[in-house]
């Protein structure tokens, strides 16, 4: 579903990631570690199209991201690490306006809505500016948007910060059921615990350049994701 | 503290100075482009002061009645410093985003509250300044120098900006206070603003239409203002060199400065951690209306407009003015003065009235900057356009519709109206029409390129994209003096060309403009759109 090669991207003099290598098949969850300014999310945002790249190729579903950013933007849902929303618009505004850009028809959008706002117990406060909302809610509402196109490649970063416990497990599970139908997440987090248990893919990043990756078995051996973490990067 | 609170302020003041659109200190050549563009707008501003004063210096001074000259361009001066300085008073006091960050230390809110202020008196002062400083210059070409009239004129610089201030900071606590309370703030707020710049130009148009009357009338007004515009006048006898007035003035303006102030002090931190009013919407649910991805956008660009009072104001000033406008040439027959004035400046215009209707339509439609603007309100979430399936230039082009749509129908109101007040051929109300659609063109897609050249992501009130930002200073002024160029041209040319054919070679000059800035926004501006980040 995704495949980086050789990826490097540079911030003048400094390269932020420097030939990372990966590759996630569908109806994989794979954790994206890293100290705080490894080059997690200058890679994800790559990935996305946001961010342009000097070397190397990005494909997702076998599409170049390079040459078709589009239609990789199609297969993609990206939710960032701190999401700023349309305050301006009400929830429902929101979820519609993302819903008219990925051309989602009325009726199937109506009953994914409903089904992730329900979920995450958003659906009472659909009617409000987003500018009201908590933390937590505007990332609920950004995971909401993120899955109503049903994308086939979720890449998310840090996305569990300021969700409510009842609200990350629910969307431990959906993430679970995205793959089960056949689609792939891919996403950054500081939590291992959380990695450990939910992932089966771990790729590990430090100072732009990809130090491990593989199954999670195969990362950690006997031991914990958190002690081989530190051990790799120290 | 307070050393720390004003080297903070001063930081976050300077940084619309020094620092561009990637955080990073701008470069001398930009520091320097940046300040002369600062001092056009700033002398453009201050000229039109100067032609207003230089109307009532004269005969006033001849009269031996100087004072009121000072005095009613100190009124004048106060009108337009409470226009501007309420509603910003308002947002930096009360809804300034650190506030939270402050209050959470053990700093007292009335520090807080001095060093905002503080700030907002400097502002004050050089909004002011821009009335005042033509005025004084007037008067000393047209009455001289002396030691005390410099003494005065400067002691009444610095006193008048309190009377604004006092009166702004009134109005934004009133506002402040009434918006934590209400659930419909936005719309309060917007029938606030509106009429404030209703009243303003009601005002302003009245002043500058009957400074004649004003002048013949010269002891009528004077007593007026020495009765019940007491403090105005003794300002006016301050500035021309009265110390004993002067001191009076710093009583008057200071003491009663001083118990606004002490009003503040004592509200400042309950209104300021106030929880404002939000109306809880329950949800229902229904189907969607469907919209194309372009539809989306465009909706997602009028919400954003709609949806904030001082945005739509501040970008669509030029959409008010036409449709109020509109009504007033009907109704009056001349539009607030500026036919008159574009006809003082260049009395061969008489001689084609539709070629000035063309001209007052292109005025108008520079007005707008809602384009100018609309790269940099996407701050942080400048991801979300990014990272959906949609391309770049659908995204600039439903920014590009919004200004157009919001600047073309009103113009094109005016125009007619303009063509018909003025009794002009049917050929001269469809010039005026075609200017009105290609000159909303123009400044759409010219305010959009300038957003693009200098964009302004990072942000911590939104006020700063629409009000305070190098391209809405550039649109703005630029517009202004692109819409002028005509009278310049026709001022140099016009003798040689009958007017239709000058009209034409002007609508020529825009549709090829136009086709440039559409290619250039095709080309380079997507791809400036796609790298931007914040």
């Amino acid at each position: 579903m995704l495949v980086i090669k050789n990826l490097s991207k540079s911030y003048g003099e400094k390269k932020a990631v420097d030939g990372v290598s990966l590759q996630i098949k569908a109806g994989e969850i794979c954790a994206f570690i890293g100290h705080n300014g490894a080059g997690k999310t200058t890679t994800l945002k790559a990935c996305c199209g946001i961010l342009g790249f000097e070397e190397g190729e990005i494909l997702v579903d076998g599409i170049s991201v390079k040459e078709n950013p589009l239609e990789c933007k199609k297969r993609i849902a990206y939710i960032p690490d701190n999401p700023d929303l349309y305050g301006f618009m009400t929830g429902i505004q929101y979820l519609n306006f993302v819903a008219d850009i990925y051309e989602v028809p009325a009726e199937v959008r109506a009953s994914r809505i409903k089904k992730y706002a329900d979920a995450l117990e958003l659906t009472f406060a659909l009617a409000q500016n987003i500018s009201t909302y908590s933390h937590g809610m505007k990332q609920k509402i950004a995971v909401i948007s993120a899955l109503i196109h049903e994308p086939k490649l979720v890449i998310m970063d840090e996305p569990f910060v300021g969700l409510d416990p009842k609200a990350a497990h629910t969307f431990k599970e959906l993430m679970r059921e995205i793959c089960q139908n056949g689609g792939a997440i891919f996403f950054s987090t500081h939590v291992l615990d959380v990695a450990e248990k939910l992932c089966d893919k771990v790729v590990i990043i430090k100072d732009g350049k990809l130090i491990k990756a593989g199954t999670m078995d195969e990362v950690k051996g006997d031991t914990s994701l958190e002690k081989v973490f530190l051990e790799l990067v120290d | 503290m307070i050393k720390a609170l004003l080297k903070k302020q001063w930081l976050e003041y300077s940084s619309f100075f020094t620092q561009g659109k990637d955080g990073k200190p701008r470069k001398r050549s930009a520091l320097i482009g940046f300040a002369v563009l600062i001092l056009y707008g700033l002398g453009a501003m201050g000229a039109s002061f100067y032609l207003m004063a230089q109307g009532l210096c004269e005969p006033l001074v001849m009269a031996d009645m100087a004072w009121l000259y000072f005095s009613l361009m100190a009124v004048y001066a106060a009108a337009f410093g409470i226009m501007i300085v309420a509603f910003s008073t308002k947002v930096k006091l009360y809804e300034a985003k650190d506030n939270d960050l402050l209050f959470s230390m053990p700093i007292p809110a009335h520090i807080v509250l001095f060093t905002r202020i503080l700030g907002l008196y400097l502002f004050t002062l050089l909004i002011e300044c821009m009335v005042l400083v033509p005025a004084m210059v007037e008067y000393f070409l047209v009455a001289g120098f002396s030691v005390w009239s410099v003494i005065g004129c400067l002691g009444v610089l610095a006193v008048a900006p309190l009377f604004a201030l006092g009166i702004g900071a009134l109005l934004g606590l009133g506002l402040a206070w009434i918006t934590a309370r209400l659930p419909f703030k936005n719309l309060f707020t917007l029938l606030s603003v509106a009429l404030f710049a209703v009243g303003y130009t009601y005002l302003t148009t009245n002043f500058s239409e009957n400074l004649g009357t004003i002048i013949l009338q010269a002891d009528g007004v004077g007593g007026v203002m020495n009765t019940a515009l007491y403090p105005f006048a003794k300002l006016g006898y301050a500035a021309e060199g009265d110390m004993l007035a002067l001191a009076l003035s710093v009583l008057i303006f200071g003491g009663a400065f001083a118990l606004i102030y002490l009003l503040l002090s004592k509200t400042y931190f309950k209104i300021a951690t106030m929880k404002r009013g939000e109306r809880k919407a329950k949800y229902k649910e229904k189907t969607a209306r469907i919209a194309t991805p372009m539809q989306a956008f465009f909706k997602k660009e009028l919400f954003q407009l709609i949806k904030n009072p001082m945005y739509l104001l501040n970008a669509s000033m030029g959409t008010i003015l036409a449709l109020v406008g509109a009504v007033a040439v009907l109704v009056t027959g001349g539009f607030f003065g500026l036919d008159e004035n574009l006809l003082a400046m260049m009395p061969d215009m008489q001689k084609s009235m539709g070629l000035l209707v063309c001209v007052m339509v292109c005025f108008m439609a520079s007005s707008n900057t809602m384009a100018a603007a609309s790269v940099s309100l996407e701050g942080e979430k400048i991801w979300i356009p990014q990272s959906l399936p949609i391309g770049e230039w659908a995204v600039l082009k439903a920014k590009l519709f919004l200004h157009f749509i919001m600047t073309a129908i009103p113009t094109l109101v005016l125009a007619v109206c303009l063509g018909i007040s003025f009794d002009l051929h049917i050929a001269w109300i469809g010039a005026g029409a075609l200017t009105a659609i290609l000159a909303s063109a123009l400044f759409a897609s010219m305010d959009l390129a300038i957003n693009l050249k200098f964009p302004s992501l990072r942000w911590t009130n939104e006020m700063a994209a629409y009000k305070q930002s190098a391209s809405i200073v550039i649109a703005m002024f630029g517009g202004w003096g692109i819409a002028l160029l005509p009278v310049g041209l026709y001022f140099l040319f016009g003798k040689y060309l009958p007017a239709w054919a000058f009209a034409c070679i002007c609508l020529g000059l825009i549709v090829v403009a136009v086709i440039a800035l559409f290619v250039w926004l095709k080309q380079r501006g997507t791809k400036i759109f796609r790298g931007l980040s914040v």
